[in-house]
């Protein structure tokens, strides 16, 4: 039951930590450190939510603890097959995203690339299924400032 | 506009990372695995129920001892008028529609229980989705039935009347309400869950409010045999639901 966990998760929740830390071995290293705590804990939980959202809320604070212990440096990889202009994008689009206040890229992260529903997100972050939404929508709208901001500075250029 | 777009690169950059696998998945899977889980010992079956127990919060023995206090206060004081005038069936109105509250006092309880993914973790760690739930399911069964049946033997001893009857109307609707809990569990779950248990619970009172009105007078004691088939009646159907309830869960166990 425990391997069959891991496998189903696994991709999952690196591709959260990788989202998150915008570092591969980081991510790696966070996600393996994920299902060690679950493993370790796990039999101890008591009406702790759905496996799913368990670990993610595992990981997002594996995440924060990186923030706190290590000034991340992001920017470090893009996905290796994007080349040329498509890369430029990928870059632009991952560095707006390590901008984000880090309530807002959890939430958005959570809803765009591991397309969970409001509830699970709101269960994953702890918070309400409005504040949620919120956060979602706010992260959008600084985004959407930011990319306003990179478009004006490069017409400068 | 700007969002919608974000959201569209958003979602090229997702597709973009799916590609990213980790390096050396298997590698790290194994290394996962190696690690040792904290050893729980399954012990006998008093310790699975025991521990079962351990599961109900602790809030819903205070909804149990607050209902006997309120039940006990309304049979004494609230409810003077017994049987013997028209509309004197205060009590056995009462006695038959207090026990549901109980249900759906602590219906928050079963829906967490029976909230399927929240077991999941508990079913992986120990021991079987079906086992759990039905267990859960038993034990606030037997609290609600012996804290019940106390209430009536009191009550019974204080009235100087047939126990049957106050059984009867006082188990029926529980009965028939806990039945349509089985069956709503096998249909729905969490809020909805809760939502429909209540939508029962205002009907029976309706159906009580009607019932006790001169034109229908359901309380009359020439009713009193239909109340018996009812009660029989429920009995069969709650076996019934909850047979089905086992058999489902043991189909979402395979599943899961």
């Amino acid at each position: 039951m425990l391997e069959k966990i891991i496998r189903k998760y696994y991709n999952a929740i690196l591709g959260y930590c990788y989202h998150s830390v915008g570092n591969r071995s980081a991510a790696e290293d966070l996600c393996q450190d994920t299902f060690a705590s679950f493993i370790e804990h796990y039999a101890d939980c008591r009406n702790a939510g759905n496996i799913k959202n368990y670990l993610y809320t595992i990981a997002r604070n594996k995440c924060t603890d990186y923030f706190r212990k290590k000034t991340p440096i992001f920017m470090e990889e893009v996905p290796e097959e994007e080349t040329g202009e498509h890369m430029e994008e990928m870059v632009i689009v991952r560095q707006m995203l390590m901008n984000l206040p880090q309530e807002f890229r959890d939430a958005v992260i959570l809803r765009y690339f591991q397309n969970l529903r409001y509830s699970e997100i709101a269960a994953v972050l702890e918070i309400s299924l409005s504040l949620a939404k919120y956060r979602v929508k706010k992260g959008l709208e600084l985004l959407a400032a930011m990319d306003t901001e990179v478009g004006d500075e490069t017409k400068r250029d | 506009m700007k969002q919608r777009e974000i959201k569209k690169r958003l979602k090229k950059y997702a597709a973009a990372c799916e590609g990213i696998l980790p390096e050396k998945k298997e590698e790290r899977i194994q290394a996962l695995l190696q690690l040792e889980p904290k050893q729980r010992t399954r012990g006998t079956l008093w310790d699975f129920v025991w521990e079962q127990i351990g599961y109900l919060a602790r809030y819903c023995l205070i909804w149990q001892a607050l209902w006997a206090v309120v039940f006990w206060y309304l049979m004494r004081y609230g409810v003077t008028d017994l049987w013997g005038m028209e509309d004197g069936n205060g009590v056995l109105v009462m006695v038959s529609l207090l026990p549901p509250i109980l249900v759906l006092l602590t219906v928050e309880e079963i829906t967490k229980v029976y909230h399927r993914s929240m077991l999941e973790i508990e079913y992986a760690a120990k021991y079987s989705l079906r086992g759990a739930v039905m267990t859960r399911m038993s034990v606030l069964c037997i609290f609600h039935f012996l804290i019940i049946m106390g209430c009536i033997l009191l009550l019974q001893a204080r009235l100087d009347s047939g126990i049957c009857r106050l059984l009867v109307y006082g188990f029926t609707p529980m009965i028939i309400m806990t039945g349509m809990l089985l069956k709503l569990m096998q249909h729905c779950q969490g809020d909805a869950l809760r939502n429909a248990v209540i939508g029962i619970y205002v009907l029976a009172v309706l159906f009580a409010a009607v019932g006790n009105t001169r034109y229908f007078g359901w309380y009359r004691p020439v009713y009193f045999k239909v109340w018996c088939g009812a009660c029989f009646g429920g009995i069969l159907f709650e076996i019934l639901q909850f047979v089905r309830l086992n058999k489902r869960l043991e189909r979402v166990e395979q599943i899961i």
